[in-house]
């Protein structure tokens, strides 16, 4: 399963027959699990509510540990999470200055470094307010720049753009579609949204009853018009797919 | 100083949690003044009356702050836990830059709790002679508590009211100036 559109063309995350069972309550949430995603990819698992695409994604960034067979995956990955996850005690600029902090870099390189997300992704105007005084959006694109700033090997997005309204969430994609062609950061990202992981993605992952049911490469060109022809056939061929 | 370890020890280690969070219920539902007379013969024993007040009074109040502190820590967003771990803060600085703030809005209200529960004991904690067996007035330690007591066993009407109305006037400041500004303060550190 190769990614025809990668930059560098090696897996810098590999799933080999990987299954989790929760042990808490025996309950399965993967089976069987085999991808690779190359580095400079945007790739996205999609799939039905509890199906098993947030715990890959637990799994890549370490927060979780498989049950069975073999995960390959960089370390220091970076995560932009549903709700955000932004720590309400501190303003914008130490939300995401917080993991450069923690790599102990010098004060100068953590200043610099964090201007220049909070400035890529438009909040520069921000920088001293708290998270409680920042809209949804805003505060997700606080995520996305604390992120993007610790420069991670892979970046993560688990629903990042569920909890936002139609408009917000489109600026979103273009920021998202913006950071990947600037960076050429590996991304893997889950969502509940064909629609959304078609505009985003080079490589979509359908996950259904815990493993992996197709992968569909996404070949159209950007920026991807939702309302296009071919966009149109590439969602209803995977939407074809989800609800067989 | 006490709670936040005992609180720290529950949160880190599921083993101690099993063993301690019964032990704390345990002995947080036996009122404290059942241990009194015990405490009292105790610091008798090195004439340190003081001792035996100050003890009451924190064990009265220690209860209130772990609780409170427990439930902060284990009410803490998992998504916010995970963000810790995935920045790769760890230690000392998972400490300082996530549990602590996390847990402040609850260290605030469990002391709250436990001042209020203080100025319970206090009344009473002051008042010694009543535990020790043929003991006398002299033997109380001189403070609102013992004042109440014995201006009421006096039938001191003016120094009863006296010693109640500055107790509410110190009730009150403190609760002005230093808890509701404190509760106000926490609002910043609580998850939405």
């Amino acid at each position: 399963m190769r990614n025809d559109t990668n930059l560098n063309n090696f897996p810098l995350i590999k799933f080999e027959g990987v299954g989790k069972i929760f042990e808490s309550t025996g309950d399965i949430a993967l089976r069987d699990v085999s991808f690779e995603v190359c580095a400079g990819d945007f790739a996205c698992f999609i799939g039905p509510s509890g199906g098993g695409k947030s715990t890959i994604l637990n799994i890549i960034a370490g927060l979780e540990k498989e049950s069975l067979g073999k995960v390959s995956a960089p370390a220091g990955t970076s995560m932009v999470f549903q709700s955000a996850a932004l720590f309400p005690w501190f303003n914008v600029f130490d939300n995401v200055a917080l993991g450069l902090r923690a790599k102990k870099l010098s004060k100068e390189r953590i200043y610099e470094d964090t201007m220049k997300y909070i400035n890529m992704m438009g909040l520069g105007e921000f920088v001293a307010k708290f998270p409680r005084e920042l809209s949804g959006g805003q505060k997700q694109r606080v995520g996305v720049a604390r992120a993007l700033a610790v420069n991670p090997p892979v970046l993560l997005l688990d629903e990042p753009f569920s909890a936002l309204d139609p408009k917000i969430t489109e600026e979103l994609h273009k920021d998202i579609v913006r950071a990947w062609t600037d960076t050429r950061q590996t991304i893997v990202m889950v969502s509940h949204s064909i629609e959304e992981a078609a505009a985003l993605a080079e490589r979509i992952i359908l996950i259904k009853n815990f493993t992996v049911a197709k992968i569909f490469p996404i070949k159209l060109a950007r920026p991807r018009h939702e309302q296009g022809e071919a966009f149109l056939r590439q969602v209803l061929e995977i939407r074809r797919e989800f609800f067989k | 100083m006490v709670a936040l370890p005992l609180a720290f020890l529950i949160y880190y280690n599921p083993r101690a949690e099993r063993v301690l969070l019964p032990l704390y219920d345990i002995i947080e539902s036996v009122p404290v003044l059942a241990f009194f007379p015990v405490i009292i013969l105790f610091f008798v024993k090195f004439n340190f009356f003081e001792g035996a007040a100050v003890f009451v009074i924190f064990l009265g109040m220690l209860w209130n702050i772990v609780f409170s502190v427990v439930g902060g820590l284990k009410s803490i967003p998992a998504d916010i836990k995970s963000a810790a771990q995935v920045f790769n803060l760890r230690g000392l600085a998972l400490a300082r830059e996530v549990l602590l703030p996390a847990i402040f809005p609850n260290v605030v209200t469990g002391s709250l709790l436990a001042w209020a529960q203080g100025w319970n004991i206090i009344i009473v904690a002051e008042v010694l002679h009543t535990y020790l067996p043929g003991g006398t007035v002299n033997q109380d330690l001189f403070g609102i508590g013992s004042i109440l007591v014995n201006a009421s066993a006096a039938n001191q009407g003016n120094v009863f009211l006296v010693a109640i109305l500055v107790m509410v006037a110190a009730i009150g400041l403190m609760n002005f100036f230093v808890w509701q500004k404190l509760l106000q303060y926490a609002e910043r550190y609580k998850f939405e």
